[in-house]
């Protein structure tokens, strides 16, 4: 069973049905999944009825965890899988695995290529809500816009929610007239279309987030405004739920750990798009350092913080060290 | 780019962003001045939004989509009067309704006419609303870059405002509609009808509401997708509720909230904090100013009342001195 907000954003639950659909296929396992949608409130029915239900793995929206930790000891013979948790998170029972996208790393690699493209030495980042979730992108791809030219200057910016596209495109057109970014990342959901729109309206550059949404736009016959989306953060979902599944199918006991599980570019489950948009727009030269920083990440030889561990003035500090 | 430019796009996005507002605003203050408070132009916007996107789709002219949105606006405002003025249903819970139909209704019918839930983008081949380029204006710095080159509906607002005046000020039925919202049994006893009076206010008003609800998805964007009103309905009203009614007030008011919203637009990258705090202005004026208002208007009555009394002291004098 898989549980997740609402099907059709083109990007994050499109992407975790797609890896259902991938352990059906591969694995074999029998598949089912719910729209359960972002009110908190209605959770515990939801839970409940899954577990009445009796299935033996659920993935869990992270708005699932109080109740996981509630009650999923309850119920010995299920196992529960809590996607997109903080880092931080962590839940006692043994039947529990909580599992957190390591986004900082690949927005890290993002900043880079934005760094790196932009002539301006101004990039742009338009958030969704301001919450731990989206600063981990913001931290990641700050820290890796400062490797790459420690001068350069990040505006960034909160829309509030993930559906109001025309503050979108307000919020990128004032940071590319007014502050002469050249390079936008839109990690807003489906308010990113706004920002889209405003890098095309303004011919500079759009970042996007999740799925490749240059491939996406294009494959919904919108090629123009694609051609403005040299890369994308991406966040895949559909890897991480087939991954999930295989260890399991594979006999691995996951469910031992307490603490989140950070998933990163070591995994495969973040990266940063390649497509021909990429090559086309992106430097050679940066794209090999951007190639070089991935396995360095990998390796352990170069630290990015995440936001998860940091304080809120930790995170003000960083933000306003780059404050055009 | 020049620092004069960045003033003049800077400028030039309180207008983009007062437009919606303003509209609601004038629809709000139409039916404010019958005696009704409009609360479903969130859900009256959110729908004539979606209705002109797949009208201009359809019919593929820019004209048909933005009539057709001012057609929806008029629809719900004509289901409001329905269930209020012939149902007595509470006004306020049919128009919270309306807003909850409004913003599930509108996520269905998206699902139903493109088969996704997000948005009509690349599903529905809509059109957009004009630019104008003013001449002359145009090469002038800053006030140029400021007032030329926004959407027809931009421009019209301020028409619409003035039109809404002079409905309100100089017509029959503006009078008619002033006379309703002051007092309906006066209203009635001298033979108008005053069901009749409030429904075509909420007509009118549902079609005001209409253009800017195109003016979101066939302008601002060019694009319907869920919930994109984001309460800037619900802002209009509150900028109709402290000019208590006046179109003038209501329309520069709303400029107001598109100077607050445009500031912090830009203060948010450079000072945070401080955007959150701008963005609040707006709304500790409201309340301050509905508190003057209320205290300008409780004066004025008192001032009122103190003349009858004085007057009717007087007039027994007369009498007195008569007899």
């Amino acid at each position: 069973m898989l549980a997740l907000n609402a099907l059709g954003d083109l990007s994050f639950n499109d992407l975790l049905y797609e890896g259902l659909l991938a352990a059906e296929k591969e694995l074999g396992f029998d598949v089912s999944y719910s729209e359960v949608g972002t009110d908190i409130s209605t959770y515990e029915g939801y839970f409940f009825d899954f577990c009445a239900e009796g299935y033996d793995y659920v993935f869990l929206r992270s708005g699932f965890l109080d109740l996981c930790k509630k009650y999923a000891a309850d119920y010995p013979d299920m196992k529960f899988i809590v996607y997109d948790t903080t880092s931080m998170d962590e839940c006692e029972a043994d039947n529990v695995y909580l599992y957190a996208t390591a986004s900082f790393e690949s927005a890290y690699l993002i900043g880079m290529a934005a760094a790196g493209t932009s002539k301006t030495g101004v990039i742009g980042f338009v958030g969704g809500q301001e919450n731990p979730v989206i600063n981990d992108f913001l931290v990641g791809y700050i820290q890796g816009a400062k490797a790459y030219n420690p001068n350069i200057k990040v505006c960034s910016a909160f829309i509030g929610n993930y559906n109001d596209t025309a503050k979108a495109l307000e919020i990128a057109t004032s940071q590319i007239k007014t502050y002469n970014a050249d390079v936008v990342f839109a990690v807003c959901g489906g308010a990113s279309l706004g920002v889209f729109q405003a890098c095309y309206d303004n011919n500079v550059f759009a970042i996007g987030c999740d799925a490749d949404q240059y491939v996406v736009y294009n494959k919904k016959g919108e090629a123009k405004l694609a051609e403005n989306i040299i890369t994308s953060c991406l966040k895949k979902m559909d890897s991480s739920v087939l991954n999930i599944m295989t260890w399991i199918s594979e006999g691995k006991d996951i469910f031992t750990d307490t603490k989140a599980v950070p998933l990163g570019l070591r995994d495969g489950v973040v990266g940063i798009a390649d497509n021909e948009n990429y090559r086309k727009f992106v430097p050679e030269e940066v794209r090999t350092k951007i190639a070089a920083a991935e396995k360095d990440i990998i390796n352990g030889t170069v630290k990015v913080q995440t936001a998860y561990k940091m304080t809120q003035s930790e995170i003000d500090a960083l933000v306003e060290s780059v404050t055009p | 780019m020049s620092f004069s430019e960045a003033i003049g796009t800077f400028l030039f996005s309180i207008f983009r962003l007062s437009t919606p507002i303003i509209y609601a605003a004038l629809a709000a203050c139409i039916t404010k001045q019958t005696g009704l408070l409009n609360m479903a132009i969130e859900g009256i916007m959110l729908t004539a939004a979606l209705s002109s996107v797949v009208f201009s789709a359809l019919t593929q002219s820019v004209v048909l989509g933005v009539l057709f949105g001012m057609l929806a606006g008029s629809l719900i405002g004509g289901i409001i009067s329905y269930a209020n003025l012939i149902g007595k249903t509470e006004l306020y819970l049919t128009c919270i309704a309306i807003n909850l139909i409004a913003t599930g209704g509108t996520t269905f019918a998206l699902y139903m006419i493109t088969g996704t839930k997000g948005t009509t983008f690349s599903a529905l081949p809509s059109l957009e609303v004009p630019n104008i380029d003013i001449p002359f204006i145009k090469d002038i710095p800053i006030l140029g870059t400021m007032l030329s080159g926004h959407s027809i509906l931009t421009y019209f607002a301020f028409v619409c405002a003035f039109l809404v005046w002079l409905l309100i000020y100089k017509t029959r039925l503006g009078l008619r509609m002033r006379c309703v919202g002051e007092n309906p049994n006066a209203a009635l006893s001298v033979g108008i009808s005053v069901t009749r009076i409030k429904t075509v206010a909420y007509l009118i008003s549902g079609a005001v509401g209409g253009l800017g609800g195109a003016f979101m998805s066939m302008s601002y964007v060019t694009w319907f997708s869920r919930d994109m009103l984001a309460g800037r309905g619900f802002i209009g009203l509150s900028a109709n509720n402290i000019t208590a009614g006046s179109p003038v007030g209501a329309t520069l008011f709303s400029m107001l909230f598109g100077i607050a919203d445009a500031s912090a637009n830009v203060l948010q990258i450079t000072a945070a904090g401080l955007s959150y705090f701008v963005k609040m202005i707006p709304y500790i004026i409201t309340i301050l100013g509905m508190v003057i208002m209320e205290a300008i208007r409780i004066r004025k009555g008192l001032k009122f009342k103190d003349q009858v009394v004085r007057k009717a002291i007087a007039g027994t004098a007369n009498e007195k001195d008569l007899t």
